[in-house]
């Protein structure tokens, strides 16, 4: 016993400090409102989603529709409608196989091959990261959707001489606004697990006479499994929560919809117990993969990514076949890709673009940004929120971060794996589970999301966004050899001297590059945005607690806006600036870790 | 000056159990080396002087204080890390002003410390560098300096020459055991080269599976090794399994193939099989009293300057034997000579099995 208290003794306060902050806001903000979806299924009658709404195993209609009207063929890809939640499924798993092999075929191009052209593939591929919630799959419904009015896309083929409208609605319209936004990033997953093959490793292959595509399946294929996986886990989780696409789309069956419309009355077609069990499943659907391979996705698999600087190697020269391939193949899909985001820009500074090409140039969107009052209130209040998340996120992701890296005691797995979850549930169950917990716990208090959501958005945003500055932080740290600050302790440092003389001025980079990237995630998040958001009112009010991609999505769906402008292109010019911001910080962030022969791992 | 006491010193890392029960007593002022090869468990051992683990069991006294369960900064020990750990954000003078700072001395005191120290290792003019603006011998002086200025009452050194190249670790290894003795403080030296063990310490300790095998001078444990893995890890050895065929008081003959060894006994039995160990540098080609020998057929014979490295299969036996003639002449392959060794050059153990089975997998 003596011996057990004088162990304890030996544990500084700073130490269980750094453990406890994380540990208890991430079990209070985010484990317990993510586990009290289930008091909301109390008294749930599961029958209820036996029903053809839910799942429906006999759909009708074919998912693709090939109709002629004299000479013009018309193609209408809408996709299957088997009931939201197997629609949900049958998406999120097409978006992510589609995603991996796009992404991992751009990636083994671009990363392993040299040839004409190759930058502007590379520009072209990475351009999607840029996210623009709601105006992406706006414009894509421009370019690709079924429109009467016709799509940019066949008023090209038109002018080919193709007498074709192909249009993509419903499910349909989804999953390619999805896999169009999403399979970059398989591609940066898969280009940085390239980056990580020491030469040798390739040089070995070629010097035994392994080349092309066999060297491709043989070696490095193997070796990029986990970049891949990690990637399309990812895709398949952003994919199954995404509520952007189907709002715009404006398709109701699938489960990310029939969630967030709970908020939009507190009544959603089965009212909150059906709700509840939707996030039930959607969290379910989430985690269950994620399980799967949790090894890739934990810290330590990015440590993995980090450790050492293996010696890159020279890009391959491709031979003429691959040309092609790269051409006709692959071109075609990373233009397709990535012109909804030129298209955001286009839109931006147009006076309208409602069928298959913008008209007129202007600057007054913008304008319009900063002299609306609910438009520039959502500026206002995401700036607010950030500046009340940020400094919670710099102390709880430095915080656990130190802990993973450097403490060696049982539980700290714990953390570990807390501090990666937010990653893996769905944004739309945290939502759901905020207002469910808060609205209990709190009624009538700041902290019920129906008195003021700017409360509740600050301690989501801060739990969801907090294990991009985690894992900035931990790869500082494992660059940081142990042995420099138990040098310092040595001398007679205690532990807080130790970080506040050594640790911090060793990885403040780090701590910086992650809150930049954590930053524009909180910037750029949807579901708690568009949903606990909503609560405190409508644009038309000048006070509303609605962050920036709250008023986006307003925007987009709105008829029109006193002025003149249309209020797509209004919102478009909005996400022109968070794109700007966003590429900014990728630039920064990247540089920085590039310096020290890492790749960005981004999401 | 402080002496340290280490009783019974168990320590487990997951399921692995590191430390096995650990006896020492290092004097006050004395150079101190444990010696082991790695896995042996001086790394750890060490670290749980410093205080950076707590070991499961056992005591660690700095004279006749506890200090077992005492952190880092409350031990009043230094250390020298193998990769040296001097902080990259701090010049030259403050890394080896930190540990004064924290002690909140008088800046004139820390200034002038600090200049005794960078004189006592011969960087002065050094001070505004960067680590990485430093040789790599500069920066182990800063990382030696650092520790020394604060005057720890236990200066404790993991490996620290090893990144070093061998001509700069044989200048800094007489420079080293040189500044402790001029300080008089009570230094714990870790590494796994017997030759530095050898040459650096007062007094050494041999490391083995988390046990100490043995420990003594220098002398004692080069020329008088009591245990069969001692007499094998140190120095340059060769050795033969064979049947002891006589012994007599301190002295045993030992029959390895055709050729009947004398040999210096440690507990051997006649009749019984027993591991014969050579110091096999201080063999010569010609008979002399007091010499013992052995006819061998030459195998690979290797001119290295100074002397011939030969391998060869002793008459009548099956494994290849390794000596260092310090000879000009390169026997050729396949003729037969005699090599003849001092009989206290040839000791002989009774067969341990884990020994012998660790050696050849190397």
């Amino acid at each position: 016993m003596a011996v057990k208290v004088s162990k304890l003794k030996r544990v500084e306060k700073v130490t269980l400090i750094l453990f406890l902050l994380p540990t208890l806001y991430l079990l209070s903000f985010f484990v317990a409102p993510v586990a009290s979806v289930l008091g909301g299924l109390l008294g749930f009658d599961w029958h209820l989603l036996n029903t053809p709404f839910y799942i429906n195993l006999k759909p009708i209609g074919s998912p693709i529709e090939i109709r002629s009207f004299g000479p013009r063929l018309f193609i209408v890809i809408k996709g299957v409608n088997m009931g939201v939640i197997l629609n949900s499924l049958i998406n999120s798993i097409i978006v992510t196989l589609v995603s991996a092999v796009i992404g991992t075929a751009a990636a083994l191009l671009i990363g392993l091959y040299d040839f004409p052209g190759r930058r502007l593939f590379a520009v072209l591929a990475a351009l999607p990261l840029l996210v623009a919630p709601f105006v992406n799959t706006y414009v894509v419904k421009l370019l690709y959707g079924f429109n009467l009015q016709g799509n940019t896309l066949s008023y090209l083929l038109q002018h080919l001489g193709l007498k074709v409208t192909i249009g993509f609605t419903q499910l349909g319209g989804i999953t390619l606004a999805q896999i169009l936004a999403f399979y970059p990033i398989v591609y940066i997953n898969v280009l940085a697990a390239l980056g990580a093959i020491d030469a040798s490793l390739i040089e070995q292959a070629l010097n035994l006479g392994s080349r092309g595509f066999k060297l491709i399946r043989t070696i490095i294929l193997p070796m990029i499994v986990p970049g891949i996986l990690a990637g399309a886990t990812l895709v398949y989780i952003l994919s199954l929560e995404d509520v952007g696409a189907p709002i715009v789309f404006n398709y109701k069956n699938v489960i990310s919809y029939q969630v967030y419309e709970f908020f939009q009355e507190f009544t959603s077609i089965g009212g909150v117990g059906a709700s509840a069990a939707l996030c039930l499943i959607m969290l379910l659907l989430a985690l269950i993969p994620m399980a799967i391979i949790r090894k890739y996705l934990s810290l330590k698999y990015y440590a993995r990514l980090s450790r050492g600087a293996p010696r890159p190697f020279k890009r391959l020269k491709l031979g003429k076949k691959g040309l092609i391939v790269a051409y006709l193949l692959v071109l075609p899909v990373l233009i397709a890709a990535a012109a909804p985001q030129i298209g955001i820009i286009v839109l931006a500074f147009s006076e309208r673009w409602v069928g298959a090409l913008p008209q007129g140039f202007t600057l007054r969107n913008f304008y319009f940004i900063f002299s609306k009052p609910g438009v520039f209130r959502g500026i206002v209040n995401s700036v607010t929120y950030l500046a009340f998340a940020l400094p919670m996120i710099a102390i709880l992701g430095f915080a656990a971060a130190y802990v993973v890296a450097r403490i060696r005691v049982k539980g700290i797995g714990l953390l570990d794996l807390l501090s990666t979850a937010p990653l893996a549930v769905p944004g739309l169950v945290v939502a759901f589970g905020y207002f469910i917990f808060f609205h209990a716990i709190a009624q009538g208090t700041p902290l019920d999301p129906l008195v003021s959501p700017a409360v509740v958005l600050v301690l989501a945003y801060a739990a969801r966004k907090m294990p991009f500055t985690v894992r900035s932080v931990y790869t500082g740290l494992l660059q940081t050899p142990r042995a420099m600050e138990e040098a310092a302790e040595s001398l007679g440092a205690t532990k807080g001297k130790v970080l506040r003389s050594i640790v911090l001025p060793l990885v403040w980079r780090s701590i910086i590059a992650g809150l930049l990237l954590s930053s524009i995630y909180v910037l750029s998040e949807v579901s708690v945005s568009v949903t606990i958001g909503a609560l405190g009112g409508d644009i038309v009010d000048p006070n509303h607690a609605g962050p920036i991609t709250y008023v986006i999505m307003r925007l987009i769906q709105a008829p029109s806006i006193s002025g003149g402008a249309q209020p797509q292109a209004v919102a478009a010019a909005m996400a022109a600036i968070l794109m700007a911001l966003e590429a900014l910080v990728l630039f920064v962030a990247t540089s920085r870790l590039a310096r020290r022969g890492q790749m960005l791992v981004s999401v | 000056m402080t002496q340290v006491i280490i009783r019974d010193l168990r320590k487990k890392l997951g399921k692995n159990e590191i430390l096995k029960g650990i006896n020492l007593e290092i004097r006050s002022g004395e150079f101190f080396a444990i010696l082991g090869p790695s896995g042996s468990g001086k790394t750890t051992l060490l670290r749980l002087i410093a205080g950076f683990e707590v070991p499961d069991s056992g005591q660690i006294l700095f004279d006749d204080k506890d200090v077992t369960y005492l952190r880092p900064d409350e031990r009043g020990v230094a250390m020298v890390f193998q990769n040296w750990a001097l902080w990259p954000h701090m010049t030259v003078y403050e890394n080896v002003a930190y540990g004064l700072k924290i002690k909140k001395l008088p800046k004139e005191e820390i200034d002038k410390k600090v200049r005794w120290a960078l004189e006592l290792l011969g960087l002065e003019g050094m001070e505004n560098r960067y680590p990485h603006q430093l040789s790599g011998g500069q920066q182990q002086r800063v990382a030696l300096a650092r520790a020394l200025v604060v005057e720890p009452k236990v200066l404790l050194l993991d490996e620290p020459l090893s990144n070093l190249d061998a001509r700069l670790r044989l200048k800094l290894r007489g420079e080293i055991r040189k500044l402790q003795k001029e300080l008089g403080i009570t230094a714990i030296y870790v590494t796994h080269d017997q030759e530095e063990a050898l040459a650096i310490a007062d007094r050494l300790a041999l490391l083995r599976n988390g046990r100490i095998e043995e420990s003594g001078t220098p002398e004692e444990i080069y020329q008088n090794p009591k245990k069969l893995f001692t007499a094998i890890f140190i120095g340059k050895t060769s050795y033969a399994k064979g049947v002891v065929e006589e012994v007599d008081g301190d002295k045993a003959k030992v029959r390895v193939g055709e050729n009947l060894v004398e040999s210096v006994a440690h507990g051997v039995n006649k009749g019984e099989e027993a591991i014969v160990v050579f110091k096999a540098d201080m063999c010569k080609l010609t008979p002399k009293q007091g010499r013992t020998a052995i006819r061998g057929r030459v195998t690979v014979p290797m001119y290295m300057g100074a002397f011939v490295e030969v391998r060869m299969v002793p008459l009548g036996y099956k494994k290849e034997l390794t000596f260092y003639i310090p000879e000009q002449e390169v026997p050729p392959p396949g003729s037969e000579i005699t090599v003849y060794l001092p009989v206290k050059a040839v000791h002989s153990y009774p067969v341990e099995e884990g020994v012998i089975e660790e050696e050849e997998e190397e």
